[in-house]
């Protein structure tokens, strides 16, 4: 550094694009969050004891905070394997917006902070398993199974399924049936998931030499995972319908998209990679999709059956066997 | 080497940036005095008083 150059000179001529405040935002994965709040906030309105709003509020924002920040953690420790996938190239740290440096710093100083405040605002509980979560996802799915399993997803999808948990916890200082249940849902729900968006993306995976279950035994195995997967979700998803958080609305609601989950994975159990090539995989995308569809609506019926609860609308003999 | 009245560049290339920071960091105090406000407003637990505050004290 020369002699008269102050800080501001020498950033200045060592970085060639100053980052912006949404490249720092687009780090914290906005569309992840967004499903981190929407499930953290059900567990937190489905729990028999009443939380107040702006406690609530401030309790969500540092569950989702939380997420952002192990999701740049994941980008920090992914760079190099997200500048070669196409689905990844436009992240900031591939796209060159933002320098792993400050992804680090980013994503150590918000986990930090959302524990703390998450303590503060909610409680303990509540704080230590939103620290595992993040723990979890950044340094036991990124950093360990990512790059060393086909089964990275299934063991990784835990961290996913936490925050409905959390927000349980937040409300009712602890875990219980309902909220293992939630965790359930979205953990099994995971692996056909993603496997699903693996077949249509293969070609990625491959380049990126990361160990995604077609990558590794073909996708005859992942179209059998997928209906195995799919199979053992139905039991899952129905079962929160005869907890206290559920009802005969969500019933119906489960029955439904599971009956149409089933027969998606069926479908894509009797296609194969030239028939999937004729038509660009079509039922493939259809399926991940629907994936997506069928979670929204789980979770959107729990928060419906709270809410006829509080309205004194609920189905009073309905069995409550869990 | 420029005054030292004088804007760098760098600042005013970072205006935007440092505007948004700001405006975060002045939403969080808020929602921590928003959130102190409630806490305060709830019944206060026995196991959240201070060691040497005695409620007998207060009621007598």
């Amino acid at each position: 550094m020369g002699e008269n150059m102050t800080d501001a000179t020498y950033m200045a001529e060592t970085q060639e694009y100053d980052a912006e405040f949404g490249d720092y935002v687009d780090l914290l994965k906005p569309r992840v969050m967004r499903l981190v709040i929407f499930t953290a906030a059900v567990g937190l309105f489905t729990a028999p004891v009443a939380v107040h709003p702006i406690i609530a509020f401030a309790t969500i924002l540092c569950i989702a905070i939380g997420a952002g920040a192990s999701g740049a953690l994941n980008m920090w420790w992914d760079a190099d394997i997200d500048a070669i996938m196409k689905r990844t190239t436009s992240r900031p740290i591939p796209s060159g917006r933002v320098t792993r440096g400050e992804a680090l710093a980013i994503g150590l100083t918000l986990s930090f902070m959302s524990v703390m405040m998450l303590g503060l605002f909610g409680n303990l509980f509540a704080a230590g398993l939103l620290a595992f979560t993040m723990f979890f996802y950044a340094v036991v799915y990124s950093m360990w199974l990512k790059r060393s399993t086909p089964h990275n997803i299934v063991i990784g999808g835990a961290a996913g399924a936490f925050p409905p948990m959390i927000g349980w916890a937040v409300a009712t200082g602890g875990v219980s049936i309902e909220s293992i249940l939630m965790f359930a849902l979205i953990f099994i729900w995971t692996p056909p998931h993603f496997w699903a968006l693996a077949l249509f993306r293969n070609e990625d995976y491959k380049a990126a030499k990361i160990p995604m279950l077609p990558v590794t035994s073909g996708t005859r195995v992942t179209r059998r995972h997928i209906l195995a997967y799919s199979v053992l979700l139905v039991p899952i998803a129905i079962a929160p319908a005869f907890t206290q958080i559920g009802g005969p609305l969500y019933f119906a609601v489960a029955i439904a998209f599971n009956a149409v989950f089933l027969f998606g994975a069926f479908r894509l159990w009797q296609r194969n990679d030239e028939v999937a090539d004729a038509d660009t995989y079509r039922a493939e995308k259809r399926f991940f999709m629907f994936s997506i569809l069928y979670l929204f609506v789980h979770f959107v019926a729990l928060l419906a059956e709270a809410a006829l609860r509080a309205l004194d609308l609920g189905f009073a003999n309905w069995p409550v066997w869990f | 080497m420029s005054g030292i009245h004088k804007e760098h560049e760098l600042h005013t290339r970072r205006k935007g940036r440092n505007a948004s920071v700001g405006i975060a960091l002045a939403l969080f105090v808020g929602l921590i005095f928003a959130v102190s406000i409630v806490k305060l407003s709830q019944p206060q637990g026995v196991d959240i008083k201070a060691p040497n505050f005695s409620l007998d004290a207060v009621t007598e």
